[in-house]
């Protein structure tokens, strides 16, 4: 027998509709649930202890939970965390029942932690251990993850004596309230414990396994609140809009760009007339409709709206692609968009979303929207940054490659983006190019140039 | 006031389908003396029932009575008497399907009881085999409370 209207009899003052349908089922993790919306309720209906510890699990959702674990009142946290996150306050406050708790696991934890390692979902790893934390369980799991990926596993188990320190300080008619959080409209303990915990672990999720000290104790750091979020150590997905409607753009002339002629004034090309066929050594400015310019909208680059208008106006009719991701973002917010195409300039230009977090991805997309010799300008100061928006050498050394094989040229400024299309320049100053341009400076040229560089 | 009219036997049945037909039928004959009663100006019934829905009663009484209230939870003055835990509870232990239903006097009853023997023995002596299930819906049930 299971009483569900009296675990839920009064909440927030007033009487919830009581009336659930039971269904019989197993005690194996996953099959017991409760389904607010259909207020049906399937548990395993035996005498024995786990059964019983099932049943009061399913019980404590039908006291605490809201009906609706997400909606739009929090957009920057992913569902599975906000699940992950409920079944830990339940968890945690049977344990502070006197429920045991430790009768939830089913054995399968270990396989879990076994087949994610293998797999190296990180996210998964953490959203996995924040549900199993408190009842035992995540002592199998994490065992089973440290045959396979040790680091994880240590990462794993800092994150756990946080998570345990911070919820000893949840006082207990805290983690419980069911009083309505009038702004949003939620159970207060929901609002106040779940939420900040699948921030917590969205922002782990976000992160990557530490593999040395240091990093392990950024990652403990990063929990605290008001901390910086740990490396991922990688790019985030890049998520184009596609909500954006397109305004027609008036035409434009077209950038210019040198290309060789076997006619002209100027001799520009002096060694085609040993090495080219057809002796094309005159250079000649051609206005040309294509190209593509990436704009980094990042907060450090601090482009104001207006100059991206102003660039817009007074630019070419180029491809033009924005870009920029919310730091530790898991929720698939766009972090791409077309701001002009041959479609036209879209009528409102996303705001960046603070961090950059998709510099490889971007840079990436924007060189299969370039016709073969048109120009492709990378508006960005050189600062290459992980999905967590931590600055990275490798990431930027990735970048600097791309940047070098694809021939991008790369300004900091919308003004020295505007130059560039109107000179024609193909070259980059390192020196202006904060990280990228240290690793195109170690990269791009030789002993010898570096060499005659310093005589200089 | 008929009270529990779903105990009243056929004769009553009928004898209420008179009375509460018009002002005209409404009489009754006293089976002794002869004596025939008549209702007061502004005579009206109200009738009680355990029932779980009023459909249950037969459709031609049903059908004398207009308006149905459903009161599906105890009076307050009623929960007053018991432990803060059991009488928040209790508002919404009525509500259950009648399954899982627990009434108020059996609450009552683990009231009294639990104060010479605890909560564990009287929901063993009240609820028997389903003395466990009573006692967790009851921790998560005044979880809040218990907490404060």
């Amino acid at each position: 027998m299971i009483y569900p209207e009296i675990a839920g009899s009064i909440r927030d003052g007033s009487l919830r509709d009581p009336l659930w349908e039971i269904e019989g089922g197993s005690n194996r993790r996953g099959d017991a649930h409760c389904d607010f919306a259909q207020r049906r309720l399937r548990v395993p209906l035996g005498p024995d202890r786990r059964d019983r510890i099932v049943r009061a699990h399913e019980l404590a959702h039908v006291r605490l939970s809201p009906d609706a674990l997400s909606d739009s009142r929090w957009p920057d946290i992913p569902l599975r965390a906000l699940q992950c996150a409920e079944e830990l306050r339940v968890n945690d406050y049977l344990g502070r029942l006197g429920f045991e708790v430790e009768l939830l696991r089913d054995g399968s934890e270990a396989a879990s932690g076994e087949q994610l390692s293998h797999s190296h979902q990180w996210d998964e790893m953490v959203f996995f251990y924040f549900a199993v934390h408190r009842t035992g369980a995540e002592k199998d799991y994490v065992r089973a993850i440290r045959r396979v990926d040790k680091d994880a596993a240590a990462s794993l188990t800092a994150i756990g004596a946080e998570l345990s320190a911070s919820l000893r300080q949840v006082p207990a008619d805290e983690l419980a309230s069911v009083e309505r959080d009038e702004l949003h409209d939620a159970p207060r303990g929901y609002v106040s414990v779940t939420i900040p915990l699948a921030r917590m672990a969205t922002r782990l999720a976000g992160a990557s396994a530490a593999n040395n000290r240091d990093d392990l104790r950024r990652l403990r750091r990063s929990m605290h609140p008001g901390s910086r979020r740990a490396a991922s150590g990688t790019f985030a997905p890049l998520v184009l809009a596609t909500d954006l409607t397109y305004a027609p753009r008036a035409s434009r002339t077209g950038a210019r760009r040198v290309t060789r002629n076997s006619s002209g004034r100027v001799v520009r090309y002096p060694a085609a007339l040993l090495v080219d066929p057809q002796r094309r050594i005159f250079g000649e400015w051609r206005r040309s409709r294509g190209g593509v310019v990436l704009i980094d909208q990042s907060g450090s680059m601090d482009l104001p709206q207006e100059s991206i208008d102003h660039f817009l106006a007074i630019a070419p009719a180029l491809t033009i692609i924005g870009y920029s991701h919310r730091p530790g973002d898991l929720t698939g917010v766009p972090n791409a968009w077309i701001i002009a195409d041959a479609r036209g300039r879209c009528t409102h230009i996303p705001s960046g979303n603070v961090g950059n977090g998709v510099d490889g991805p971007a840079l990436a997309f924007a060189a299969t929207r370039r016709r073969a010799g048109d120009p492709f300008i990378w508006v960005s100061d050189g600062q290459v940054t992980d999905s967590a928006d931590h600055p990275s050498s490798p990431m930027a050394q990735e970048c600097a490659d791309f940047v070098r094989r694809h021939r991008v040229v790369v300004r900091p400024s919308l003004e020295g983006a505007l130059l560039a299309l109107k000179n024609g320049e193909k070259s980059n100053n390192p020196a202006d190019l904060g990280r990228v341009g240290r690793h195109l400076w170690h990269r791009g040229i030789t002993l010898s140039q570096a060499a005659s560089r310093l005589s200089r | 006031m008929v009270d529990e009219v779903d105990r009243a036997s056929g004769d009553v049945l009928s004898l209420l389908l008179a009375m509460t037909d018009s002002d005209e039928s409404a009489r009754w004959i006293h089976p002794h003396t002869g004596e025939v009663v008549r209702p007061a100006p502004g005579f009206s019934v109200v009738m009680t029932s355990n029932m779980e829905h009023p459909d249950e009663l037969p459709a031609a009484l049903r059908d004398r009575f207009p308006i149905a209230v459903a009161i599906d939870a105890p009076a307050p003055a009623a929960v007053n008497h018991l432990r803060g835990d059991l009488a928040q509870v209790a508002m919404g232990a009525g509500r259950s399907p009648s399954s899982r239903r627990i009434s108020l006097r059996t609450l009552r009853a683990f009231d009294d009881l639990a104060r010479h023997c605890g909560d564990v023995e009287s929901a063993r002596i009240i609820f028997g085999d389903k003395a466990n299930d009573f006692l967790d819906a009851l921790a998560i049930g005044s979880a809040e409370m218990r907490a404060s």
